[in-house]
């Protein structure tokens, strides 16, 4: 069975080795063009030769060259991926990834509750699998152990995170130019804004990711990517005593008196800004009784792709609408 | 009265061949579609040269997903319907199943645990997360039984109340793991609802030992249970080790259960359905009940299988929630059909 | 003799010899029952011993134990869907091992063993298909399938109409004579006592009054200091044997 396992994955390789070949030479052979018009960056070079990126677990991961069938276990993956340009090499996404509205179009491989559909992967004859931190380890040892390269994109933990997993995208699927123009075009927003936040006043403002539970919502504490969005638009996230998610008791919340509340908005949230503001005991909140109960996009926060900035810059107009007008 | 010849051969034809529908129906169907005559063409190729070109991937998907996987069901289904039947015997009540004294609770702390303390998914060449899972399942179980103890002997009732008790005890603590560990969330629950699918033969070769001990001894327990529906008294009046027996059978129904629960997570009903759709179907007797509920159970889960993996195919539903859903209606079909029989454990 | 924290009984001396059926009387709660466990080695008594030709009963396996005494108990909560063969062959549990399964010759016992108490003919009925008193046979047919020497009785005609009581016990009693059983028979009901006990052991206050033959035993005197109220006996008009009666 091992060596039957084994054939095949040479096989594969074998065809690939063959493509590259025909690539090799036909590239020599616009070697002069090349040179003449050097901006000529376009689509995914299978010029490049083998590439080694090392993955968000530490692992050096191997390609005989830039991925052009890929399967992505994540909405950010998927986000990112079209983001560079290399949507066109993705192949398979999860259930989840929904943007941009051309990854929808692309064959789902499942994931309900987490569990993956080997099977459809591994029909999809994908050259790289783009795990995340929500793929569990035994998933990936499994595909491992199926032939399949599978490569880890740590969330990030602030945003030269995010700039570094476009870059190591950009080098996996061979479209390196876009990914650094992306990356500085995502960082010039994200300095303008810390730029125009200065040292302005900070506002206390409390995040909510659930408020199904009126009395005790969820909220994002220290250390979490919503705490850091608070702080580079210039707030203060009343629940930095929290360390990750967790609940806040709303004694906490009144007692923190938040100038502005703002909600994550998207699938299976059912608060809006009314029924927010009608929840028992919340009316004495400040920013309730100020009407600051702003909605978010939940997609642009959870996924750490690169709708981070857009959801910075939406944070930064909640907190500080004054510096916008 | 039915005539003993056809009433004793029937429900071997009925359940093998049930078996062997749900084998067939397991290899032919999956997300991906492959021809019939491709299926067999890769099945019969060590024996047989075929001219027809058959993609590569489909024969890694038969001997590496398909039939590794196929195996891995059909042996936690054997496990659950064995453990059902013998708890049900045990505990002389028909809605006793394994999960009773805290093998599902067990498991699925120490999984959660495991996990928060972000385990890697191999540990000492084992699978970490199913191996935590087993011995979780086996230690609270060795606690419930200790608690349960009574002097010399272990009471249904205590037993029984030890196992509610230990289980809510463990959930518990299982919730406020998963709570204080959101990182670890997703893995939590993806594990408990249906296992990994981790694919290959590890998990197959891992889980046979363990399912084909306990299957050895539950198989021959058969006499024992029968004598033991007479109640602790006059079983040992008729000369029953009552004591040995039951921790014997409590012990191998316990590593079967903790085997299935570890690899494909918490599957409900189907230690409960099982022997209590064999009963039905076919008496009391625990000699004959026991291989029949085995065989039954394979053929239970092999079907809820095909069910997760094609109903919303490319989507995989997890195996527990398939089980479940099945199971519940059904169980309170056959209550409503057969309260008579129902009486009558 | 008795619980763990609860001594029912106490210097209870009792002998029983084959061919012979003991019944043990007295009044609700006395030890009655008590004294089936302990005599079963079920129960191991604080103090002293149960012996069988000289061996301590409770410290026999349980399968050596039962091949030495049955226990015929009360016909109530037998598994429903058993067949009644099936019943009878659990009294070949103390021959088998935990693997093992019935042979031809447990199987040859099991139909004699229901052919003597009348029930052979039901040998494929479900068990709740039949009364009470079938239900009562079968589990002295069960019992005589276990052929040890000793057949302990608790109760047996507690749910039985006169006719199955007198059916039941006439069983017992010429069993007890035929296969030189040593029987030990606890029962409420004193008439019956009179007719089918050979020796009686009065029980109360947890100690023994008397032990004697019916005419001894049924005194008006020691019935009524042991049961507390006004007692008469008189032959009965049928077989001449002690009639009791409450005076009250």
């Amino acid at each position: 069975m091992q060596s039957r396992l084994r054939d095949r994955i040479f096989d594969r390789k074998a065809e690939r080795t063959h493509l590259q070949e025909v690539a090799r030479s036909l590239g020599l052979f616009s070697l002069a063009f090349a040179l003449l018009l050097t901006a000529c960056a376009a689509p995914a070079d299978l010029l490049a030769g083998p590439l080694q990126v090392t993955d968000g677990l530490g692992r050096e991961i191997s390609l005989e060259g830039p991925a052009v069938r890929i399967v992505s276990l994540a909405p950010s993956n998927t986000e990112m991926l079209f983001a560079i340009g290399a949507g066109s090499q993705v192949v398979g996404r999860d259930e989840a990834s929904d943007h941009p509205a051309q990854a929808a179009e692309v064959a789902s491989i499942g994931s309900t509750f987490g569990q993956l559909n080997t099977e459809a992967i591994l029909a999809l004859d994908p050259d790289l699998v783009l795990a995340a931190d929500i793929t569990a380890p035994e998933q990936l040892q499994s595909m491992e152990a199926l032939g399949l390269t599978t490569f880890v994109l740590a969330n990030p933990s602030d945003f030269e995170g995010l700039y570094e997993n476009l870059e190591t995208v950009g080098e996996l699927t061979g479209h390196t130019v876009e990914a650094s123009e992306l990356a500085a075009n995502l960082r010039a927003r994200v300095e303008n804004v810390i730029a125009t936040m200065g040292d302005i006043d900070r506002v206390a403002v409390f995040y909510e990711i659930d408020g199904s539970d009126p009395s005790a919502p969820w909220t994002t504490g220290a250390g979490t990517f919503q705490d850091l969005l608070i702080e580079l638009a210039g707030g203060e996230n009343v629940a930095s005593g929290i360390q990750g998610w967790g609940q806040i008791d709303i004694e906490q919340l009144v007692i923190q008196d938040p100038e502005v509340i703002v909600y994550g908005e998207g699938p299976f949230v059912v608060t809006t800004v009314q029924s927010l503001s009608e929840r028992p005991g919340w009316d004495g909140i400040a920013a309730v009784q100020a009407g600051r109960v702003i909605p978010i996009d939940t997609n642009w926060v959870d996924r750490p792709g690169p709708r981070l900035v857009d959801a910075l810059e939406a944070m930064a107009r909640a907190l500080h609408p004054e510096l916008f007008d | 009265m039915k005539s003993a010849a056809v009433s004793s051969i029937s429900p071997w034809i009925w359940t093998v061949g049930a078996l062997v529908v749900a084998i067939v129906a397991s290899v032919a169907i999956g997300a991906v579609s492959i021809p019939v005559d491709a299926v067999a063409g890769i099945l019969l190729s060590p024996l047989v040269e075929f001219e027809s070109e058959i993609p590569p991937a489909f024969s890694t998907i038969l001997y590496e997903i398909r039939l590794p996987n196929l195996v891995l069901v059909a042996l936690a289904g054997m496990a659950l319907g064995a453990s059902g039947t013998a708890f049900q015997g045990l505990f002389r009540n028909p809605l006793a199943d394994p999960y009773v004294i805290g093998v599902a609770a067990g498991a699925g702390l120490a999984a959660v645990l495991a996990m928060s303390a972000q385990w890697p998914a191999d540990l000492l060449g084992m699978a970490a997360i199913p191996a935590a899972a087993f011995v979780g399942a086996l230690l609270t179980v060795a606690l419930v039984y200790a608690l349960a103890r009574v002097g010399r002997s272990t009471p249904v009732t205590t037993l029984i109340l030890a196992g509610v008790a230990v289980s809510s005890f463990a959930t518990a603590i299982t919730s406020m793991t998963m709570l204080l560990s959101t990182s670890e969330l997703h893995r939590a629950v993806t594990w408990m609802v249906g296992g990994f699918a981790l694919g290959g033969w590890g998990p197959v070769m891992a889980a046979l030992p363990y399912v084909a001990l306990a299957l050895a001894v539950l198989l021959t327990m058969g006499r024992p249970l029968d004598v033991l529906q007479f109640g602790d008294e006059q079983a040992g009046q008729l000369g029953l080790d009552v004591d040995r027996v039951k921790l014997v059978i409590v012990v191998a129904a316990s590593l079967a259960a903790a085997t299935a629960v570890a690899f494909l997570g918490i599957i409900a009903f189907v230690g409960l359905v099982v022997p209590h759709l064999a009963r039905l179907l076919w008496g009391t007797s625990y000699r004959r009940l026991l291989p029949l509920a085995t065989l039954l159970g394979a053929s239970f889960l092999l079907g809820a299988d095909i069910v997760a993996r094609s109903i919303i195919s490319p989507r995989v539903l997890p195996l527990g929630v398939v089980t479940a859903v099945v199971g519940a209606p059904f169980f309170l079909y056959l209550l409503a059909r057969s309260k008579r029989r129902l009486r009558a454990w | 003799m008795g619980y763990r924290d609860l001594t029912v009984l106490r210097g209870v001396t009792l002998e029983i010899v084959p061919g012979e059926v003991l019944a043990v009387i007295g009044p609700n709660g006395v030890g009655k029952s008590t004294i089936v466990r302990v005599a079963s080695g079920r129960l191991p008594p604080q103090s002293g011993r149960v012996g069988i030709n000289g061996r301590a009963l409770h410290e026999l396996s349980p399968s050596a134990r039962a091949q030495l005494v049955c226990v015929v108990p009360q016909a109530t909560n037998l598994p429903p869907t058993f067949r009644a063969m099936d019943v009878v062959l659990m009294g070949r549990t103390p021959y088998l091992g935990w693997f093992e399964t019935e042979s031809q010759e447990d199987r040859k016992l099991a139909t004699e063993a229901m052919a003597l108490t009348d029930t052979l003919d039901m040998a494929e009925r479900l068990v709740e298909e039949l009364s009470g008193g079938e239900q009562q046979r079968l589990l002295i047919a069960r019992a005589l399938a276990q052929a040890s020497p000793i057949m302990l009785l608790d109760e047996p005609t507690a749910h039985l109409d006169l006719r199955h009581q007198d059916r039941v016990l006439g069983l017992v009693r010429r069993l007890a004579k035929e296969k030189d059983l040593a029987v030990l028979l606890a029962l409420h009901d004193l008439n019956l006592v009179s007719r089918y006990a050979d020796r009686v052991v009065l029980l109360s206050d947890g100690v023994v009054r008397q032990v004697g033959d019916p005419e001894q035993v049924l005194n008006p005197d020691l019935l009524a200091e042991a049961y507390g109220i006004r007692i008469d006996v008189v032959p009965s008009p049928v077989d001449g044997k002690p009639l009791v009666l409450s005076a009250e």
